[in-house]
């Protein structure tokens, strides 16, 4: 998020929890445009190209993948192994942004490539906290070229 | 026989048998000496012993033994050889007869059971046991196996040494299948009720977490909603964003009581692993964990050597001693910061952690009751919390097979312990 034109794809099924995320993002100073799709399914159409997204002038491959883990259908677990099975997409770096502070989901996301989990806070400001920090984060952070 | 005396033969005791004018026989024992004058038989003195009494008991032995409802065995306690067996005995042991006697009762013991005979039988022999009673198997000649109650007593000498031994069996194999059936049929129980209670917990566990997260997407709605709104009204309409604000602080009082119950349940799911835990890196995690409410505070924690290992699972002890600092720094003296003692004490191979506090204490009516659910005794306002923390406590205690408690008096302090094994 060094440039700020560069895309976070934000993959998310609560609507309401999509408008604070990007709210806190915006709060925290984060001018990249957020492209938020409602689950898994989605997230692999956007990032194939494919579809409603065939369009990379407007849908441009992602900087970073925030996915939530429960949706329905293909939830983040699926997702996070469907992108490291791809070798275009392994380089986008996921952060896992949930409810669940289930041991088990932890361990499986991990286990599946992401990049980093963390709790959603229930407290809105706590939130923004938090964007906050994942962008200081990624603005610190070198990262991988994008496939072209 | 008359003959053979005539010619001058000595007989041996014979028993010859009379019939009284009644009719009823008589047996009696004759020994006969015939006399002889100058050479020649001259007749004979007879002598004839009533012994019908002792005939009678004897047939009645003979019918006893032999169609008696349980197996008999007389045997050498010397060679354990058959010397004697009766009809049941036989059939218990699938052979005739004629083919124990000469045999040992080892020669139709199963395999398995000998050393144990040995044990017992060796016992009976030497007089440490008066009488040997046990169940043990038996290997008949076509491979089927007999489980039999044996009852053996042994017939001594007036110097004691082993005559005789009396072995008296029962067929017990009906049972004994029975029993293995119905222990198996047991073991098939409890193994399917276990395994259906894993998967209850299982799926409870699942209920937990899903609950907790389904009920957390519209507390962060509330809470969200409920601070865009005071943004946007703010300062123009104070009562109103102060009830907002009261409906954004109860979003994470209840996001609080969620995460403890997650908390709670999840000490009940945890497996009890029984590790040798130092006490020492479950304290410094406890802290890290408290940092910020500590350095609010400006909390005085001393943590005291020696801390002994005990016998614990990590993760359960953490959430406990957390919870105890946790409440040592919050309940302080409104005029002083928290000052917390951390120390051990063992013996008789317990260990108990104290954590002590200079707070405001807790009446003693009260010192059971605050290790239940959600209970509390202060009021959210002056100190918050869930209610939810020594239930914890307890209940980590109670996994880990220790107990816990505490020393308090109003205006004093409270000192709270946990006693676990010692590793």
């Amino acid at each position: 998020m060094k440039k700020p034109h560069e895309t976070i794809l934000l993959v998310e099924d609560d609507e309401n929890d999509a408008l604070f995320i990007r709210r806190a993002f915006t709060k925290a100073g984060i001018t990249n445009p957020v492209r938020w799709v409602d689950n898994g399914e989605r997230a692999v159409a956007y990032l194939k190209g494919e579809g409603e997204y065939a369009n990379r002038e407007q849908n441009p491959f992602p900087r970073v993948v925030i996915t939530d883990l429960k949706m329905p259908q293909m939830g983040g677990i699926q997702l996070l192994r469907w992108i490291a099975d791809n070798p275009s997409c392994r380089v986008v770096p996921t952060i896992v942004f949930t409810s669940s502070t289930a041991q088990s989901d932890v361990n499986e996301a991990f286990q599946h490539g992401a990049g980093a989990y963390i709790v959603k806070p229930v407290d809105i400001r706590e939130l923004e906290r938090v964007a906050k920090i994942i962008a200081d984060y990624w603005r610190l952070s070198l990262l991988p070229d994008l496939p072209s | 026989l008359f003959e053979e005396r005539r010619s001058g033969k000595i007989q041996p005791a014979v028993e010859v048998r009379f019939r009284r004018k009644d009719g009823t026989a008589i047996w009696t024992l004759l020994s006969a000496r015939p006399i002889f004058r100058h050479g020649q038989f001259a007749g004979a003195l007879d002598m004839f012993t009533d012994v019908t009494g002792r005939r009678l008991a004897e047939e009645r032995f003979r019918v006893f033994f032999e169609l008696s409802a349980a197996g008999y065995a007389l045997i050498d306690p010397v060679s354990h050889r058959f010397l004697s067996v009766n009809r049941r005995f036989c059939e218990i042991t699938g052979r005739d007869a004629n083919q124990l006697v000469g045999l040992s009762f080892e020669d139709i013991t199963h395999p398995e059971d000998r050393a144990d005979d040995d044990e017992r039988f060796g016992a009976l022999f030497a007089g440490r046991v008066g009488e040997v009673s046990t169940e043990k198997r038996y290997l008949r000649p076509d491979g089927t196996v007999v489980w039999v109650h044996l009852t053996t007593s042994m017939v001594r000498d007036p110097t004691g040494k082993p005559e005789l031994q009396i072995s008296v069996v029962e067929d017990i194999t009906a049972r004994k299948k029975a029993e293995q059936e119905f222990e198996a049929e047991l073991q098939r129980q409890i193994t399917q009720r276990t395994r259906e209670l894993d998967e209850k917990t299982k799926q409870l566990e699942s209920f937990c977490y899903t609950v907790a997260h389904d009920l957390r997407a519209p507390l962060r709605a509330i809470n969200g909603f409920a601070d865009y709104a005071i943004e946007d009204i703010g300062s123009d309409h104070p009562q109103a964003s102060g009830f907002l604000d009261r409906i954004r602080k109860s979003t994470t009082r209840l996001d609080a009581l969620i995460t403890d119950l997650l908390n709670y349940t999840r000490i009940d799911q945890l497996p009890v692993t029984h590790d040798r835990i130092d006490l020492r890196p479950v304290i410094d995690s406890a802290l890290r964990d408290l940092d910020e409410e500590i350095r609010q505070s400006d909390a005085v924690i001393q943590v005291k050597e020696p801390l002994p290992a005990v016998i614990g699972e990590q993760s359960i002890l953490e959430q406990m001693v957390l919870n105890l600092v946790s409440n040592a720094v919050k309940f302080h003296r409104p005029d002083e910061p928290p000052h917390v003692d951390i120390f051990a004490r063992d013996g008789d191979g317990r260990v108990r952690l104290f954590v002590q506090d200079r707070g405001i204490g807790i009446p003693p009516e009260y010192h059971q009751r605050i290790f239940r659910v959600f209970e509390r005794l202060q009021t959210s306002r002056g100190y918050p919390g869930t209610g939810m923390g020594l239930a914890i406590v307890a209940r980590g205690a109670e996994r880990l097979g220790g107990e816990c408690g505490v020393e308090s008096e109003p205006g004093k302090g409270s000192t709270f312990w946990i006693d676990l094994k010692r590793a």
